[in-house]
C-alpha cells in the first residue's frame, strides 16, 4: 500500500495550500471553484438545518406558537389599521364636499338598515336634537341618495332613491331634458314621462332639477344606461346607473334647507 | 326546541334582520328571519306565546320598515293563527312539510307585500317584483333548513 514519505507528505500540503490560495486570491479561479464546492456545501446545510430541527425541536415549536399569535395580533392591527384609512378617506372627502358645497350640511352615520325587501333606507344617528327634519334630501360626496321621512330627537329614518316610493324631478345635463327618476328596489333608477322625441343618449348624465322644491339643484344622480319606449307607447324611459352605490353607504349628509 | 332557546333565536335574528343580513343579500334580496322565528315559535311554542313573538317581532320590522305601520304585525299574527289551525288538522312533524309550509309562507308575505305597494302606487318593474317574490323566498328556506339542522333537535 502507497504510504507516502514525511517529504511527500510536505510537497502534497503544500501543493494543496497553494492550490487554495490560488483559487481564493486568484478571481477568475475563485467563481468555478465556488461554485463547485457549493452545491456539495447547499447539501450540507439543509442536512445541519434538518438535524438542528430534531434537536430543537421543541423550541422551534414553542417559537412558532409564539410567531404565529404574533401573526394573528398584527393581522388585527392591519386590518383595523385600514378599516381607520379607509374611514379616514371616506370622511375626507365627505369633509372636502362640504367645504366646497354652498349648502348647509348635517354629517351622520348609517346604524341600522330597512329589515325587508321592500323598502330601501336607512337610520342614521342624528335626529330632531341635531336640527333634522322630515322632508330634508340627503347626499353623500358622490350624488343624491335619498330623503329623511321620519326624524326622533337622535335618530332618523331615510328612504333611498332606489325605493319606487320615492320620485325626484331630474334633468339631463347635456340637453336639460327633464323626467322623473324612480327607484326600482333593484341597483338601477329608472327616469319616466319622456316624451318621444327627447334629447338623451346613453351615458348622459342625470341630475336634480330643483323643480320640486324638496332635492338641491345640480346634484348628481347618475347616468343612463339603456333607453326604451314605454309599453303603452306614449312616451320613453331611461335606466340609469345611480353615482352613488346604496348598498355600501356608511356617512352621508343631511341637506339643511 | 325549549322556549327560552326560540325567544333568543328570535331576538338574534331581530338583531341580524336590520344589520349584518345587508352584506349577504343574494340577488339584491335578504330572507325573512323574522318570519323564520315566527314559523318556529308556532311550531314550538304554546299559542298564546307564538302569538307573543308573532306581534313582537312584527311590531320591531315595522318600527325599521318603511312604509304601512302594523302590516307586519297584522300579517305575523294572521300566520300564527292560520299555522295554528293547520297544525291541528295536519301534521307537519318532518322537516320537509316544515319546509314546503313555510316557503308557502314566505312566498304569500311576498305576494301580499308586494302587491300593496303596487296598490299604493309605487312603480315598480315586473322584473324587480318576481325578483323578490320568488328569490326571497327560496333564500328564507335554506336559511330555514340549516337552522332546523343545526339548532332543532
Amino acid at each position: 500500500m502507497f504510504k507516502p514519505s514525511k517529504n511527500q507528505l510536505k510537497l502534497i500540503l503544500f501543493s494543496f495550500l497553494f492550490f487554495l490560495f490560488l483559487i481564493f486570491f486568484l478571481s477568475f479561479l475563485r467563481k468555478p471553484a465556488v461554485s463547485t464546492i457549493g452545491a456539495p456545501l447547499g447539501w450540507f446545510n439543509i442536512l445541519k438545518r434538518e438535524i438542528g430541527g430534531i434537536i430543537f425541536y421543541h423550541r422551534n415549536l414553542k417559537e412558532n406558537i409564539a410567531l404565529r399569535k404574533e401573526v394573528d395580533f398584527l393581522n388585527n392591527k392591519i386590518n383595523s389599521l385600514n378599516e381607520c384609512r379607509l374611514e379616514n378617506v371616506r370622511l375626507k372627502e365627505n369633509l372636502a364636499f362640504k367645504n366646497r358645497s354652498a349648502l348647509k350640511l348635517i354629517p351622520a352615520q348609517v346604524i341600522l338598515r330597512s329589515p325587508d325587501n321592500w323598502s330601501l333606507g336607512f337610520v342614521v344617528d342624528k335626529g330632531s336634537h341635531h336640527g333634522v327634519r322630515a322632508g330634508m334630501s340627503v347626499v353623500s360626496y358622490l350624488g343624491l341618495v335619498g330623503r329623511v321621512i321620519e326624524t326622533t330627537s337622535s335618530n332618523s329614518k331615510i328612504m333611498l332613491l332606489s325605493d319606487p316610493s320615492l320620485g325626484v324631478s331630474g334633468i339631463v345635463q347635456r340637453s336639460r331634458q327633464e323626467g322623473l327618476v324612480f327607484g326600482t328596489l333593484g341597483s338601477s333608477l329608472i327616469m319616466k314621462y319622456l316624451p318621444e322625441e327627447a334629447d338623451i343618449k346613453l351615458q348622459d348624465i342625470i341630475i336634480s332639477s330643483g323643480l320640486d322644491n324638496v332635492y338641491p339643484k345640480s346634484i348628481l344622480i347618475g347616468k343612463v344606461v339603456e333607453i326604451g319606449k314605454e309599453f303603452s307607447g306614449l312616451s320613453r324611459y331611461a335606466l340609469i346607473k345611480p353615482a352613488v352605490n346604496f348598498s355600501n353607504l356608511e356617512e352621508v349628509l343631511i341637506v339643511v334647507p | 326546541m325549549r322556549p327560552s332557546k326560540v325567544f333568543i333565536l328570535s331576538a338574534l335574528f331581530a338583531l341580524i334582520q336590520v344589520t349584518l343580513l345587508d352584506y349577504f343579500k343574494l340577488f339584491g334580496v335578504k330572507p325573512d328571519l323574522l318570519l323564520i322565528a315566527v314559523f318556529l315559535g308556532c311550531l314550538f311554542l304554546d299559542f298564546k306565546r307564538a302569538m307573543f313573538l308573532a306581534i313582537s317581532t312584527g311590531f320591531f320590522k315595522d318600527i325599521f320598515s318603511f312604509r304601512f305601520f302594523g302590516f307586519n304585525t297584522v300579517l305575523f299574527a294572521l300566520w300564527v293563527l292560520l299555522l295554528n289551525h293547520l297544525m291541528r288538522r295536519v301534521s307537519i312533524e318532518d322537516n320537509l312539510s316544515r319546509t314546503v309550509v313555510i316557503f308557502t309562507v314566505a312566498l304569500l308575505s311576498n305576494v301580499i307585500a308586494g302587491l300593496a305597494l303596487l296598490y299604493l302606487g309605487a312603480h315598480l318593474p315586473v322584473g324587480g317584483f318576481l325578483r323578490i317574490v320568488i328569490i326571497s323566498p327560496i333564500y328564507t328556506v335554506l336559511i330555514f333548513s340549516l337552522i332546523i339542522k343545526y339548532f332543532v333537535k
